[in-house]
This record gives C-alpha cells, sequence and structure tokens, in this order.
C-alpha cells in the first residue's frame, strides 16, 4: 500500500474520480424477443444515439418489438 | 479478448442455458470497451459505468441484473462496483456478480508463472501498465481492484445476493484471487468461489472452444448458470418496449 492510501482520510482524499466519466460506449445484446422470432436476436447498440440496428441486415425491424426479459446479464469480457 | 464479437458463441451457448434453466427471456448485453493501449483509465470504467447505466434503463430494476466478466472483463466489474459505491452507497447496485478469473491486481508480486497457463507475467505487467496509464497509479484500488483492503467499501459495493468467481487453482492469478475472497469474507461479503483443481486461466470460456465433447465444453457455463439461478429468480418479465430503452 502506498503512503497515500495509509489513512482512511488520505485514501479518499487521493481518489482520482473523473468529473465527467465517457458516456458513450458500445456493444450487442444477445436476448430472444418476446413476440417476434423466438430465437435469439442480435442487435449492436451505441450509446450516444440510444438507436438499435440489427446487427445482421443493417434493417431496423425492431419499432415493434417488446422486449419480456426476466434476467439481464451485463457482461464485461 | 475485449471483443464482444468473439465471445459470440460463447454468450449464445449462455443465453440458451439461461433459457433452460427457467427464465423465459434472458437478455445479455455485452460491451466492446476500448483495449488499452489504444486508451488508458478512465476511459474502460467511463465506458462500464454509461453501459450499466445503459443496462438498467432496459432493465427497469437493478435487482435482476447480473454484472459478469472474465479476467480484464472481471477486473472491470469489481473496478464498477467500487466506483458506483465510492461516494456512499446506491441503488444501482446489482443483483448478482459472476466472475470468471478475474484480474484483480494489475501489477501483483504474488502472480507467479505457471507452467500449465497461458498467461505470462512481465505481459500482464505491460498491460497493466498501460490500462492504469499516467493518471492513476497501478496500486490504486479504482483501477485494480485487489488493492483495495477497505472492508467497508467492499461491503457497500457488493451486490445484494453476492458474488461469485470461478476460477483454476493453476492459473497466474489464484493467488490473488484467493486473498480477495478472504478479503471479502472477512468483509462479510456474500462470496463463493470454486477453484478448479488443475484449471488454467478463463477456462470456463477456453474450454467452450477446446474442450472435446459437450459436457466438458459446457460445464463452466453450467456453473455460471446455476449460480445465477440460485440467485436471482425468475418470472420478472417486465415488458420494455424498444422506445423506453434509449440512452443518454
Amino acid at each position: 500500500m502506498s503512503p497515500a492510501l495509509a489513512s482512511p482520510m488520505s485514501f479518499f482524499a487521493s481518489m482520482q474520480v473523473p468529473d465527467k466519466l465517457q458516456k458513450s460506449f458500445s456493444g450487442i445484446w444477445v436476448g430472444h424477443s418476446a413476440v417476434e422470432k423466438p430465437d435469439a436476436v442480435l442487435y449492436y447498440v451505441h450509446g450516444k444515439t440510444g438507436q438499435y440496428r440489427p446487427h445482421s441486415n443493417g434493417t431496423d425491424t425492431t419499432t415493434e418489438r417488446r422486449w419480456v426479459c426476466d434476467g439481464f446479464i451485463f457482461l464485461l469480457p | 479478448m475485449g471483443s464482444s464479437f468473439f465471445y459470440l458463441e460463447f454468450l449464445m451457448t449462455w443465453l440458451s442455458l439461461l433459457s433452460a434453466s427457467g427464465y423465459n427471456n434472458p437478455a445479455i448485453f455485452a460491451l466492446e470497451y476500448t483495449l488499452a493501449p489504444d486508451a488508458s483509465y478512465p476511459t474502460q470504467i467511463g465506458e462500464a459505468l454509461a453501459g450499466y447505466d445503459h443496462v438498467l434503463k432496459v432493465a427497469g430494476d437493478p435487482s435482476i441484473v447480473c454484472v459478469s466478466g472474465d479476467s480484464a472483463g472481471a477486473m472491470l466489474v469489481l473496478s464498477l462496483l467500487l466506483h458506483l459505491t465510492v461516494d456512499g452507497p446506491t441503488q444501482k447496485t446489482p443483483a448478482f456478480a459472476a466472475l470468471i478469473s478475474p484480474w484483480v491486481t494489475l501489477v501483483s508480486k504474488r502472480d507467479i508463472t505457471a507452467k500449465s497457463d497461458y498467461l505470462v507475467m512481465h505481459q500482464l505487467r505491460r498491460y497493466g501498465s498501460q490500462l492504469a496509464g499516467s493518471k492513476i497509479p497501478t496500486n490504486h484500488p479504482l483501477v485494480s481492484p485487489g488493492c483495495c483492503r477497505d472492508r467497508l467499501w467492499w461491503k457497500r459495493a457488493s451486490p445484494l445476493k453476492g458474488i461469485f468467481i470461478s476460477y483454476g487453482e493453476n492459473e497466474v492469478l489464484a493467488r490473488e484471487t484467493r486473498e480477495l475472497v478472504d478479503l471479502l469474507r472477512e468483509a462479510n461479503v456474500i462470496i463463493e468461489s470454486k477453484g478448479d483443481p488443475g484449471g488454467i486461466h478463463a477456462w470456463p470460456v477456453a474450454s467452450l472452444f477446446l474442450s472435446s465433447d459437450d459436457g466438458k465444453r459446457l460445464d463452466g457455463l453450467r456453473t455460471m448458470t446455476q449460480r445465477i439461478r440460485e440467485r436471482i429468480p425468475t418470472g420478472f418479465g417486465g415488458a420494455v418496449k424498444k422506445g423506453d430503452v434509449s440512452s443518454d
């Protein structure tokens, strides 16, 4: 442990949490559609816009899709 | 590996196992975070926090969210939990964390080269330094969660249903992992660990591609799925419209 982390007060004083953490991100959803195909569907999602785009063919077919999920996993590979 | 797309078969297999375990309609979000040395702290944790917020918006309730990861991803999960609670308790804590071979401490003298493991110590140290970058020391708890010895912080950072850690007894990171498990127990965190005898780094992931039969290929993922099923009940099923899930 470094000297700066030796006591609780100095420990918290040493925190370097940035004021503005990055807001953008990207990733993929892997999940089941409740109302359409029973098989798995894959989307690409971009955090800045929040738009869903099917990864496979680029056509947005998700307008009427409903997600009914009872478990979520946020995976960091 | 860092890429969600590399993990696609793993993700699809896991999804199938979750469905078979009783979840009506599980969903997995895999973050595509920026790798070092293309970027250093706080880029990766910033992306993880933003991605986690997105998942919470979709899920609507952190009590049905499990956070998971392997290796550096599992380390980022631990950092995420610490970041969420750096200023005190939060309502955003997920229900459960299921981790595979977490890279607990970026640079550690306790990591030893193991003949059977594919991780190499000097490369780990180089990657650790690149990941921390110049804005934070490599032994800072927010980038190297194994350096957090504050039991109260771990207690409030811990998911309500606890943490499960799977690791290989023969992997380079085994000592640090066992040390963290001991610390979490002392902090009264609900913690379960499973060390696979003779196992190497991230074997539940690697075995899916390398094992010779389905039983061995799926063994690690079945364990992860079982633990999640024990901690997060099925049957919530809150409907979420596409329009409800836009982020930022």
